[in-house]
């Protein structure tokens, strides 16, 4: 009789208890409850755990110093920043309710909306609602959509921009024929459908298969690919996919001209994902900050991120525009925010597809000739020469270390 | 077309050797235990450090990485099965998949996200077997697959221990009765499975790098194997191993690789439609033949 009463008393209490726990005022990663006058709050979403968890620590670090480097200097329009923080684990319904605890708890005044495009798209909608200001380095299409999503910007160029300076490259290569071989989840997709609208319009024949990011031998595929006789061919790839890619194509032997698609070098270091052997007339279309021609060396800002980077300690092991991005995002948004005098979303998303020219030295890393967005594209405009090619090697500090 | 086959044949033998590995536990204690593939996926880890931060022979490394399996195996029954044995709620099925989950988050805390390689076998390079590529890797796992299911059958069926386990399986009751120790029976088996999945943990590293997911894909996988070839049949799981990976290949190669689950799965669906205990059933009850 006794127990009868009591179970269910606690039970109530606990239940109680909880409820009144979360209904009191939360402990976020440099949350502080509100939002005080004279701070420019930055919430980036990051997938620290997770296969992302390294590319995510990387632009952590760039995000870190660059808000260290933005405060030392007085801040954004006088106000200094705040950064916080959260760890959405590569789950988009978990990006989702991180940020609207957020929303909840005060409205921050730039989002950095996750490192996967699945997590972005899952964000933006609330973001757009709630009129918040967003950036990031995903670039799937549905992304850059300026009518539903007014106040996200990017800080990669359009994914077309990929298969038309592989065009342009081909061109001048005389290939006629081209091989494609790339993933089929969202992103892959996205890129595969971009190679498939550009390179026949421009003239090229053109073989798609993919793969499923799980799978671990891609023979079957290639050999159907083989079957079509390419003059060249395009692999698209992100972790051990793009290495089994690789390691089938040895085993095949063939050794056909290989390029990556823009992701495969700058996403990537290959030296974990292959070897040498896989290398044998294989071509990377990367951006050259992540190379030994890039042109920002000496310049204060590259300066200041990679010896912070150093004194932090920093592991160091991913690619350079890995770092820069999150660099080059918050200081657009800073110089947007003080060419508009405002920090509301529809003030700097105006500034931003109006962007003036900077005097002095540019402060951004990533693509140091930065041009404005426009009003229907809130991706970078970039041209085809953003790529440069280079052969694969060892990702070192940063930087791949081409063979040969 | 025989490229394609020894690829699929290299692919069906890593499934095999997981359904192997599930087929001794399921053998000696009826339980399933999905921290299999995990613990080949710490293997993996295991053999790269060996190998870049110790510079073992690949044989050293196979001892190790046995040994390493063993332990995690023999502690994965004690902590996580053992007191739920016999309580007819099958949460084993639960406490195993949690325990891969810790073994994957293990992987991920102290070797990252990145894919790490092993250096093993690569001075072999690429072989020509019968009009076929194929890497040293991949011909030593179809070989030790073949080895590992034939061994595990014979040791089932013509050893006291094995077939003392499958008494065990059959009932437990009667086994502890006869004075079978039941309980060391079980540790036995999941460390038995341990070492063998931890054994050939290198060769599978030289095939798919030591990355912390690897467990996921390859635990459905191996499923789908023992399911096809039927719970409990050493012979069954290198059979439908082989089956799988070469299904796959073929249909990614000559029909698209959109095809190559549908395959896979609708060869599931009617092997059990007619077979409902899979390949090496007797069509009856009973849940295995070895």
């Amino acid at each position: 009789m006794v127990s009868k009463i009591w179970g269910p008393a606690l039970a109530l209490t606990t239940a109680a208890a909880l409820v009144l726990t979360g209904c009191a005022p939360g402990d976020t990663d440099g949350g502080d409850g509100g939002d005080p006058a004279g701070t420019f709050t930055i919430y980036a979403s990051l997938s620290l755990t997770g296969p992302l968890a390294g590319s995510s620590k990387a632009q952590q670090e760039g995000l870190e110093i660059a808000v260290d480097s933005i405060n030392a200097d007085g801040g954004i329009n006088g106000e200094q920043v705040e950064l916080i923080v959260a760890d959405d684990q590569l789950d988009p319904t978990k990006a989702v309710t991180l940020l609207q605890e957020q929303l909840d708890k005060a409205q921050p005044d730039l989002v950095i909306h996750g490192v996967s495009s699945a997590v972005s798209l899952a964000m933006l909608p609330l973001l757009t609602r709630s009129e918040v200001l967003s950036i990031g380095n995903t670039y799937a299409n549905a992304i850059n959509d300026p009518a539903t999503f007014p106040y996200a910007f990017g800080t990669n160029p359009v994914v077309a921009l990929d298969p038309e300076a592989a065009a342009e490259l081909f061109a001048d290569e005389g290939y006629e024929k081209v091989a494609y071989l790339g993933a089929n989840d969202a992103l892959g997709q996205s890129i595969a459908e971009a190679f498939g609208e550009v390179l026949p319009d421009a003239g090229f024949d053109l073989t798609q298969e993919s793969y499923a990011p799980t799978d671990l031998d891609m023979t079957a595929q290639l050999q159907r690919l083989q079957a079509s006789n390419p003059d060249v061919l395009v692999i698209q790839g992100y972790g051990t996919a793009a290495g089994y890619a690789l390691e089938s194509r040895t085993k095949l032997g063939w050794d056909i001209v290989t390029y990556g698609d823009g992701g495969l070098g700058n996403g990537n270091n290959l030296a974990l994902i292959s070897s040498e052997d896989d290398w044998n007339n294989l071509f990377l279309r990367v951006f050259a900050i992540n190379t030994t021609e890039r042109e920002v060396t000496g310049t204060a800002a590259f300066e200041f991120l990679t010896s912070e980077l150093t004194k932090r300690g920093s592991s160091f092991d991913q690619l350079m525009q890995l770092y820069a991005h999150q660099w080059d995002a918050v200081h657009v948004v800073k110089q947007a925010v003080e060419q508009a005098d405002a920090k509301d979303a529809p003030s700097v998303a105006e500034a931003l597809v109006n962007l003036e020219p900077l005097s002095g030295e540019s402060p951004y890393i990533t693509f140091p000739e930065f041009r404005s967005y426009t009003t229907d594209n809130h991706f970078r405009n970039l041209s085809t020469d953003a790529y440069i090619v280079v052969r694969p090697g060892p990702v070192v500090e940063g930087t791949i270390e081409s063979i040969e | 077309m025989i490229t394609t086959l020894w690829a699929g044949l290299s692919i069906g033998a890593v499934y095999a050797l997981v359904a192997i590995a599930y087929n001794i536990v399921f053998v000696g204690t009826r339980v399933f235990n999905f921290a299999q593939a995990y613990i080949l996926m710490i293997g993996t880890f295991i053999a790269v450090e060996a190998a870049t931060r110790f510079n073992l022979p690949l044989i050293v490394a196979i001892v190790v990485c046995a040994a390493a399996g063993a332990l995690i195996g023999a502690v994965e029954e004690i902590v996580a099965v053992r007191r739920l044995a016999r309580t007819g709620s099958h949460n084993e099925l639960v406490t195993t998949l949690g325990i891969g989950v810790i073994l994957s988050g293990i992987a991920l805390l102290v070797w990252g996200s990145e894919p790490r390689s092993v250096p093993y076998l690569k001075e072999f390079g690429v072989l020509e077997v019968l009009g076929g590529r194929i890497t040293m890797g991949e011909l030593l796992l179809i070989v030790v697959a073949l080895v590992a299911g034939v061994g595990a059958w014979v040791l089932s069926t013509r050893t006291s221990i094995g077939l003392t386990a499958l008494a065990t399986s059959e009932d437990r009751d009667a086994a502890m009765l006869r004075g079978i120790n039941v309980r060391w029976l079980a540790t036995g088996a999941f460390t038995l499975a341990g070492a063998l999945v931890g054994a050939v943990a290198p060769l599978v590293a030289t095939k798919t790098y030591a990355t912390y997911h690897l467990g996921e894909g390859l635990a459905v996988k191996a499923f789908l194997v023992l399911a096809l070839g039927g719970f409990g049949s050493f012979l069954g799981a290198l059979l439908a191993g082989s089956i799988v990976g070469v299904l796959e290949m073929f249909a990614a190669r000559y029909l698209g690789s959109e095809w190559q689950n549908i395959t896979v799965f609708v060869l599931l669906l009617i092997v059990l439609l007619v077979l409902p205990h899979g390949l090496f059933s007797r069509g009856k009850a009973q849940e295995r033949v070895v």
